[in-house]
């Protein structure tokens, strides 16, 4: 049987679990690229996976304590995150130190609690790949309500966000309160991945903070270029990973961050051939 | 004199763990006065600076600081340069409109340089660049950490110029460290020299006989010669 690409497309877009998956994901993977360009330049790349391990920790006391798991893992990432900025704020630990045993520690808590529950059996791949294509009304309400909310609020404060990432010093110079935008940023990053892990898992939540950023400053001659290439990357891996994974059968979670490092890849072999073709012009 | 106080500091100390930097600092800043801070490496002129701006706080005594607003141009600044961000769009961030953005750096000389990377200046661009950024707010008071690190003599002389054109036509105060003792003599109201503690402050006419000055700088003190046609 001969069946065109656009038949395949077309025969996709048919199935509401696909458009559900394709304008959620688009959504977590457009906010995770905006939020990931000050996470790259702040370099805490880390913190994707540090929150991830810290709404672990919400979801495992969500089902001790028989709560709402989504109220209690945003609750559990947002204090996480204010007790981060606060210690990277003693200037006694280094940033990347702070997020990396915040994570350890977590994880640690989490585990105990969970082999605790009888009878509850942790799914590990669901944790690490969510379940994009298997999406609830539930998730398309607190998705659509959450991440316009972030952009936002991220597009609003992007001026000081912006300054405290570019240098701390000069930022206190202007009067700008440093600890009020760190903590503020942190906790935009924590509700996001707090909501995105459930849907997308901890791996491709951490690669929306990561390498869509990385492919916009690899090309990007400009601050506005980076904002715009990241976030074009991202929404265009998000299609692309999910066309494959319907076409491919292959888990879409994966085939998205593979979409991700594909762009990478080619993004810094065109940087590579740009510059050597500038070098030879001007010998 | 009645001039506003901008900066007074009673008594400060500021401390690294068991390291005290700066002891029993006591000084008044005034409007539109031009304060040459002077002293050598690991002096604590930085700290000095820093502590005025709330970077570092003090661990003993109090700073107080009237000006409402402040510019700032750092010694060194530590900043990731593969940072795709351009001279225009870092000013905008401090807050400036793009016709104050070009005036300012046309001041400083550095309007060429709007479109271009942060991270690729030189590092007499990058200090034009921090002095228009520091004039973005129309500060009332100025503190220029050896603003002439990195810049060449031309750049120097037109960095100078712009310093005094700030004295004269504006009313801003300015806190010059430095360690060219002759620019400090020409453009400062009064000179502070310090070494953990306030050695000496004063005119620079009269600080020149100061044992705290002479303590600090007699080895240094090379006479000025030039030459007669």
């Amino acid at each position: 049987m001969n069946t065109s690409i656009i038949d395949v497309i077309v025969e996709a877009f048919s199935y509401p679990f696909f458009v559900r998956a394709l304008s959620i994901g688009g959504l977590i993977s457009l906010a995770g690229a905006v939020l990931g360009i000050y996470v790259v330049l702040r370099k805490e790349s880390l913190i994707g996976h540090t929150i991830s391990d810290v709404s672990f920790l919400g979801i495992a006391i969500g089902l001790a304590l028989g709560l709402n798991m989504n109220a209690t893992t945003i609750t559990i990432a947002v204090a996480a995150a204010i007790i981060i900025v606060a210690l990277q704020n003693t200037g006694r630990f280094s940033h990347d130190s702070v997020l990396a045993f915040t994570a350890e520690i977590s994880l640690a808590i989490a585990i105990v609690i969970i082999s605790r529950l009888e009878g509850y059996r942790v799914d590990l791949l669901q944790y690490l790949f969510g379940d994009i294509l298997g999406i609830s009304r539930y998730d398309v309400i607190v998705a659509t309500a959450l991440m316009p909310f972030i952009l936002l609020t991220l597009f609003v404060t992007r001026k000081k966000v912006l300054q405290v990432t570019f240098n701390e010093e000069l930022s206190i110079s202007a009067g700008t309160n440093i600890f009020f935008y760190n903590a503020l940023f942190t906790v935009l990053v924590a509700v996001t991945i707090a909501i995105g892990i459930k849907i997308v898992g901890v791996i491709l939540m951490a690669a929306f903070l990561v390498i869509p950023a990385n492919i916009a400053k690899t090309v990007a001659r400009s601050f506005k270029e980076m904002v715009l290439l990241s976030a074009g990357t991202a929404l265009l891996a998000t299609l692309l990973g999910l066309m494959l994974s319907y076409v491919l059968d292959a888990p879409s979670g994966a085939m998205i961050v593979m979409s991700l490092g594909s762009m990478l890849f080619l993004a810094i072999i065109v940087k590579g051939v740009l510059g050597l073709v500038s070098r030879i012009s001007s010998t | 004199m009645n001039r506003k106080v901008l900066v007074k500091l009673d008594n400060v100390g500021v401390s690294f763990g068991k390291t005290a930097v700066l002891e029993g600092i006591d000084l008044e800043i005034h409007e539109r006065e031009v304060v040459a801070l002077i002293g050598l490496n690991g002096a604590g002129k930085t700290t000095l600076l820093k502590a005025i701006l709330g970077i570092y706080k003090p661990s003993t005594g109090s700073v107080k600081v009237n000006a409402r607003r402040i510019g700032y141009v750092p010694q060194r600044l530590n900043f990731d340069r593969s940072i795709p961000i351009t001279v225009g769009e870092l000013l905008q961030a401090y807050g400036g409109e793009a016709a104050t953005i070009k005036s300012k750096l046309t001041l400083t000389g550095g309007s060429h340089l709007v479109r271009k990377r942060v991270g690729d200046l030189s590092s007499g661009e990058l200090q034009r660049v921090l002095l228009a950024n520091a004039l973005l707010s129309n500060p009332e008071l100025l503190l220029l950490d050896e603003p002439m690190t990195g810049v060449d003599v031309i750049g120097e002389r037109s960095f100078l110029e712009v310093i005094k054109r700030l004295q004269d036509e504006q009313d801003v105060a300015i806190i010059l460290v430095s360690h060219d003792i002759h620019l400090v003599y020409r453009y400062a109201d009064r000179v502070l020299c310090i070494n953990k503690t306030m050695l000496c402050q004063g005119p620079p006419n009269a600080i020149i006989d100061d044992s705290g000055f002479l303590e600090l700088f007699g080895d240094y003190l090379i006479p000025y010669e030039h030459e007669h046609n």
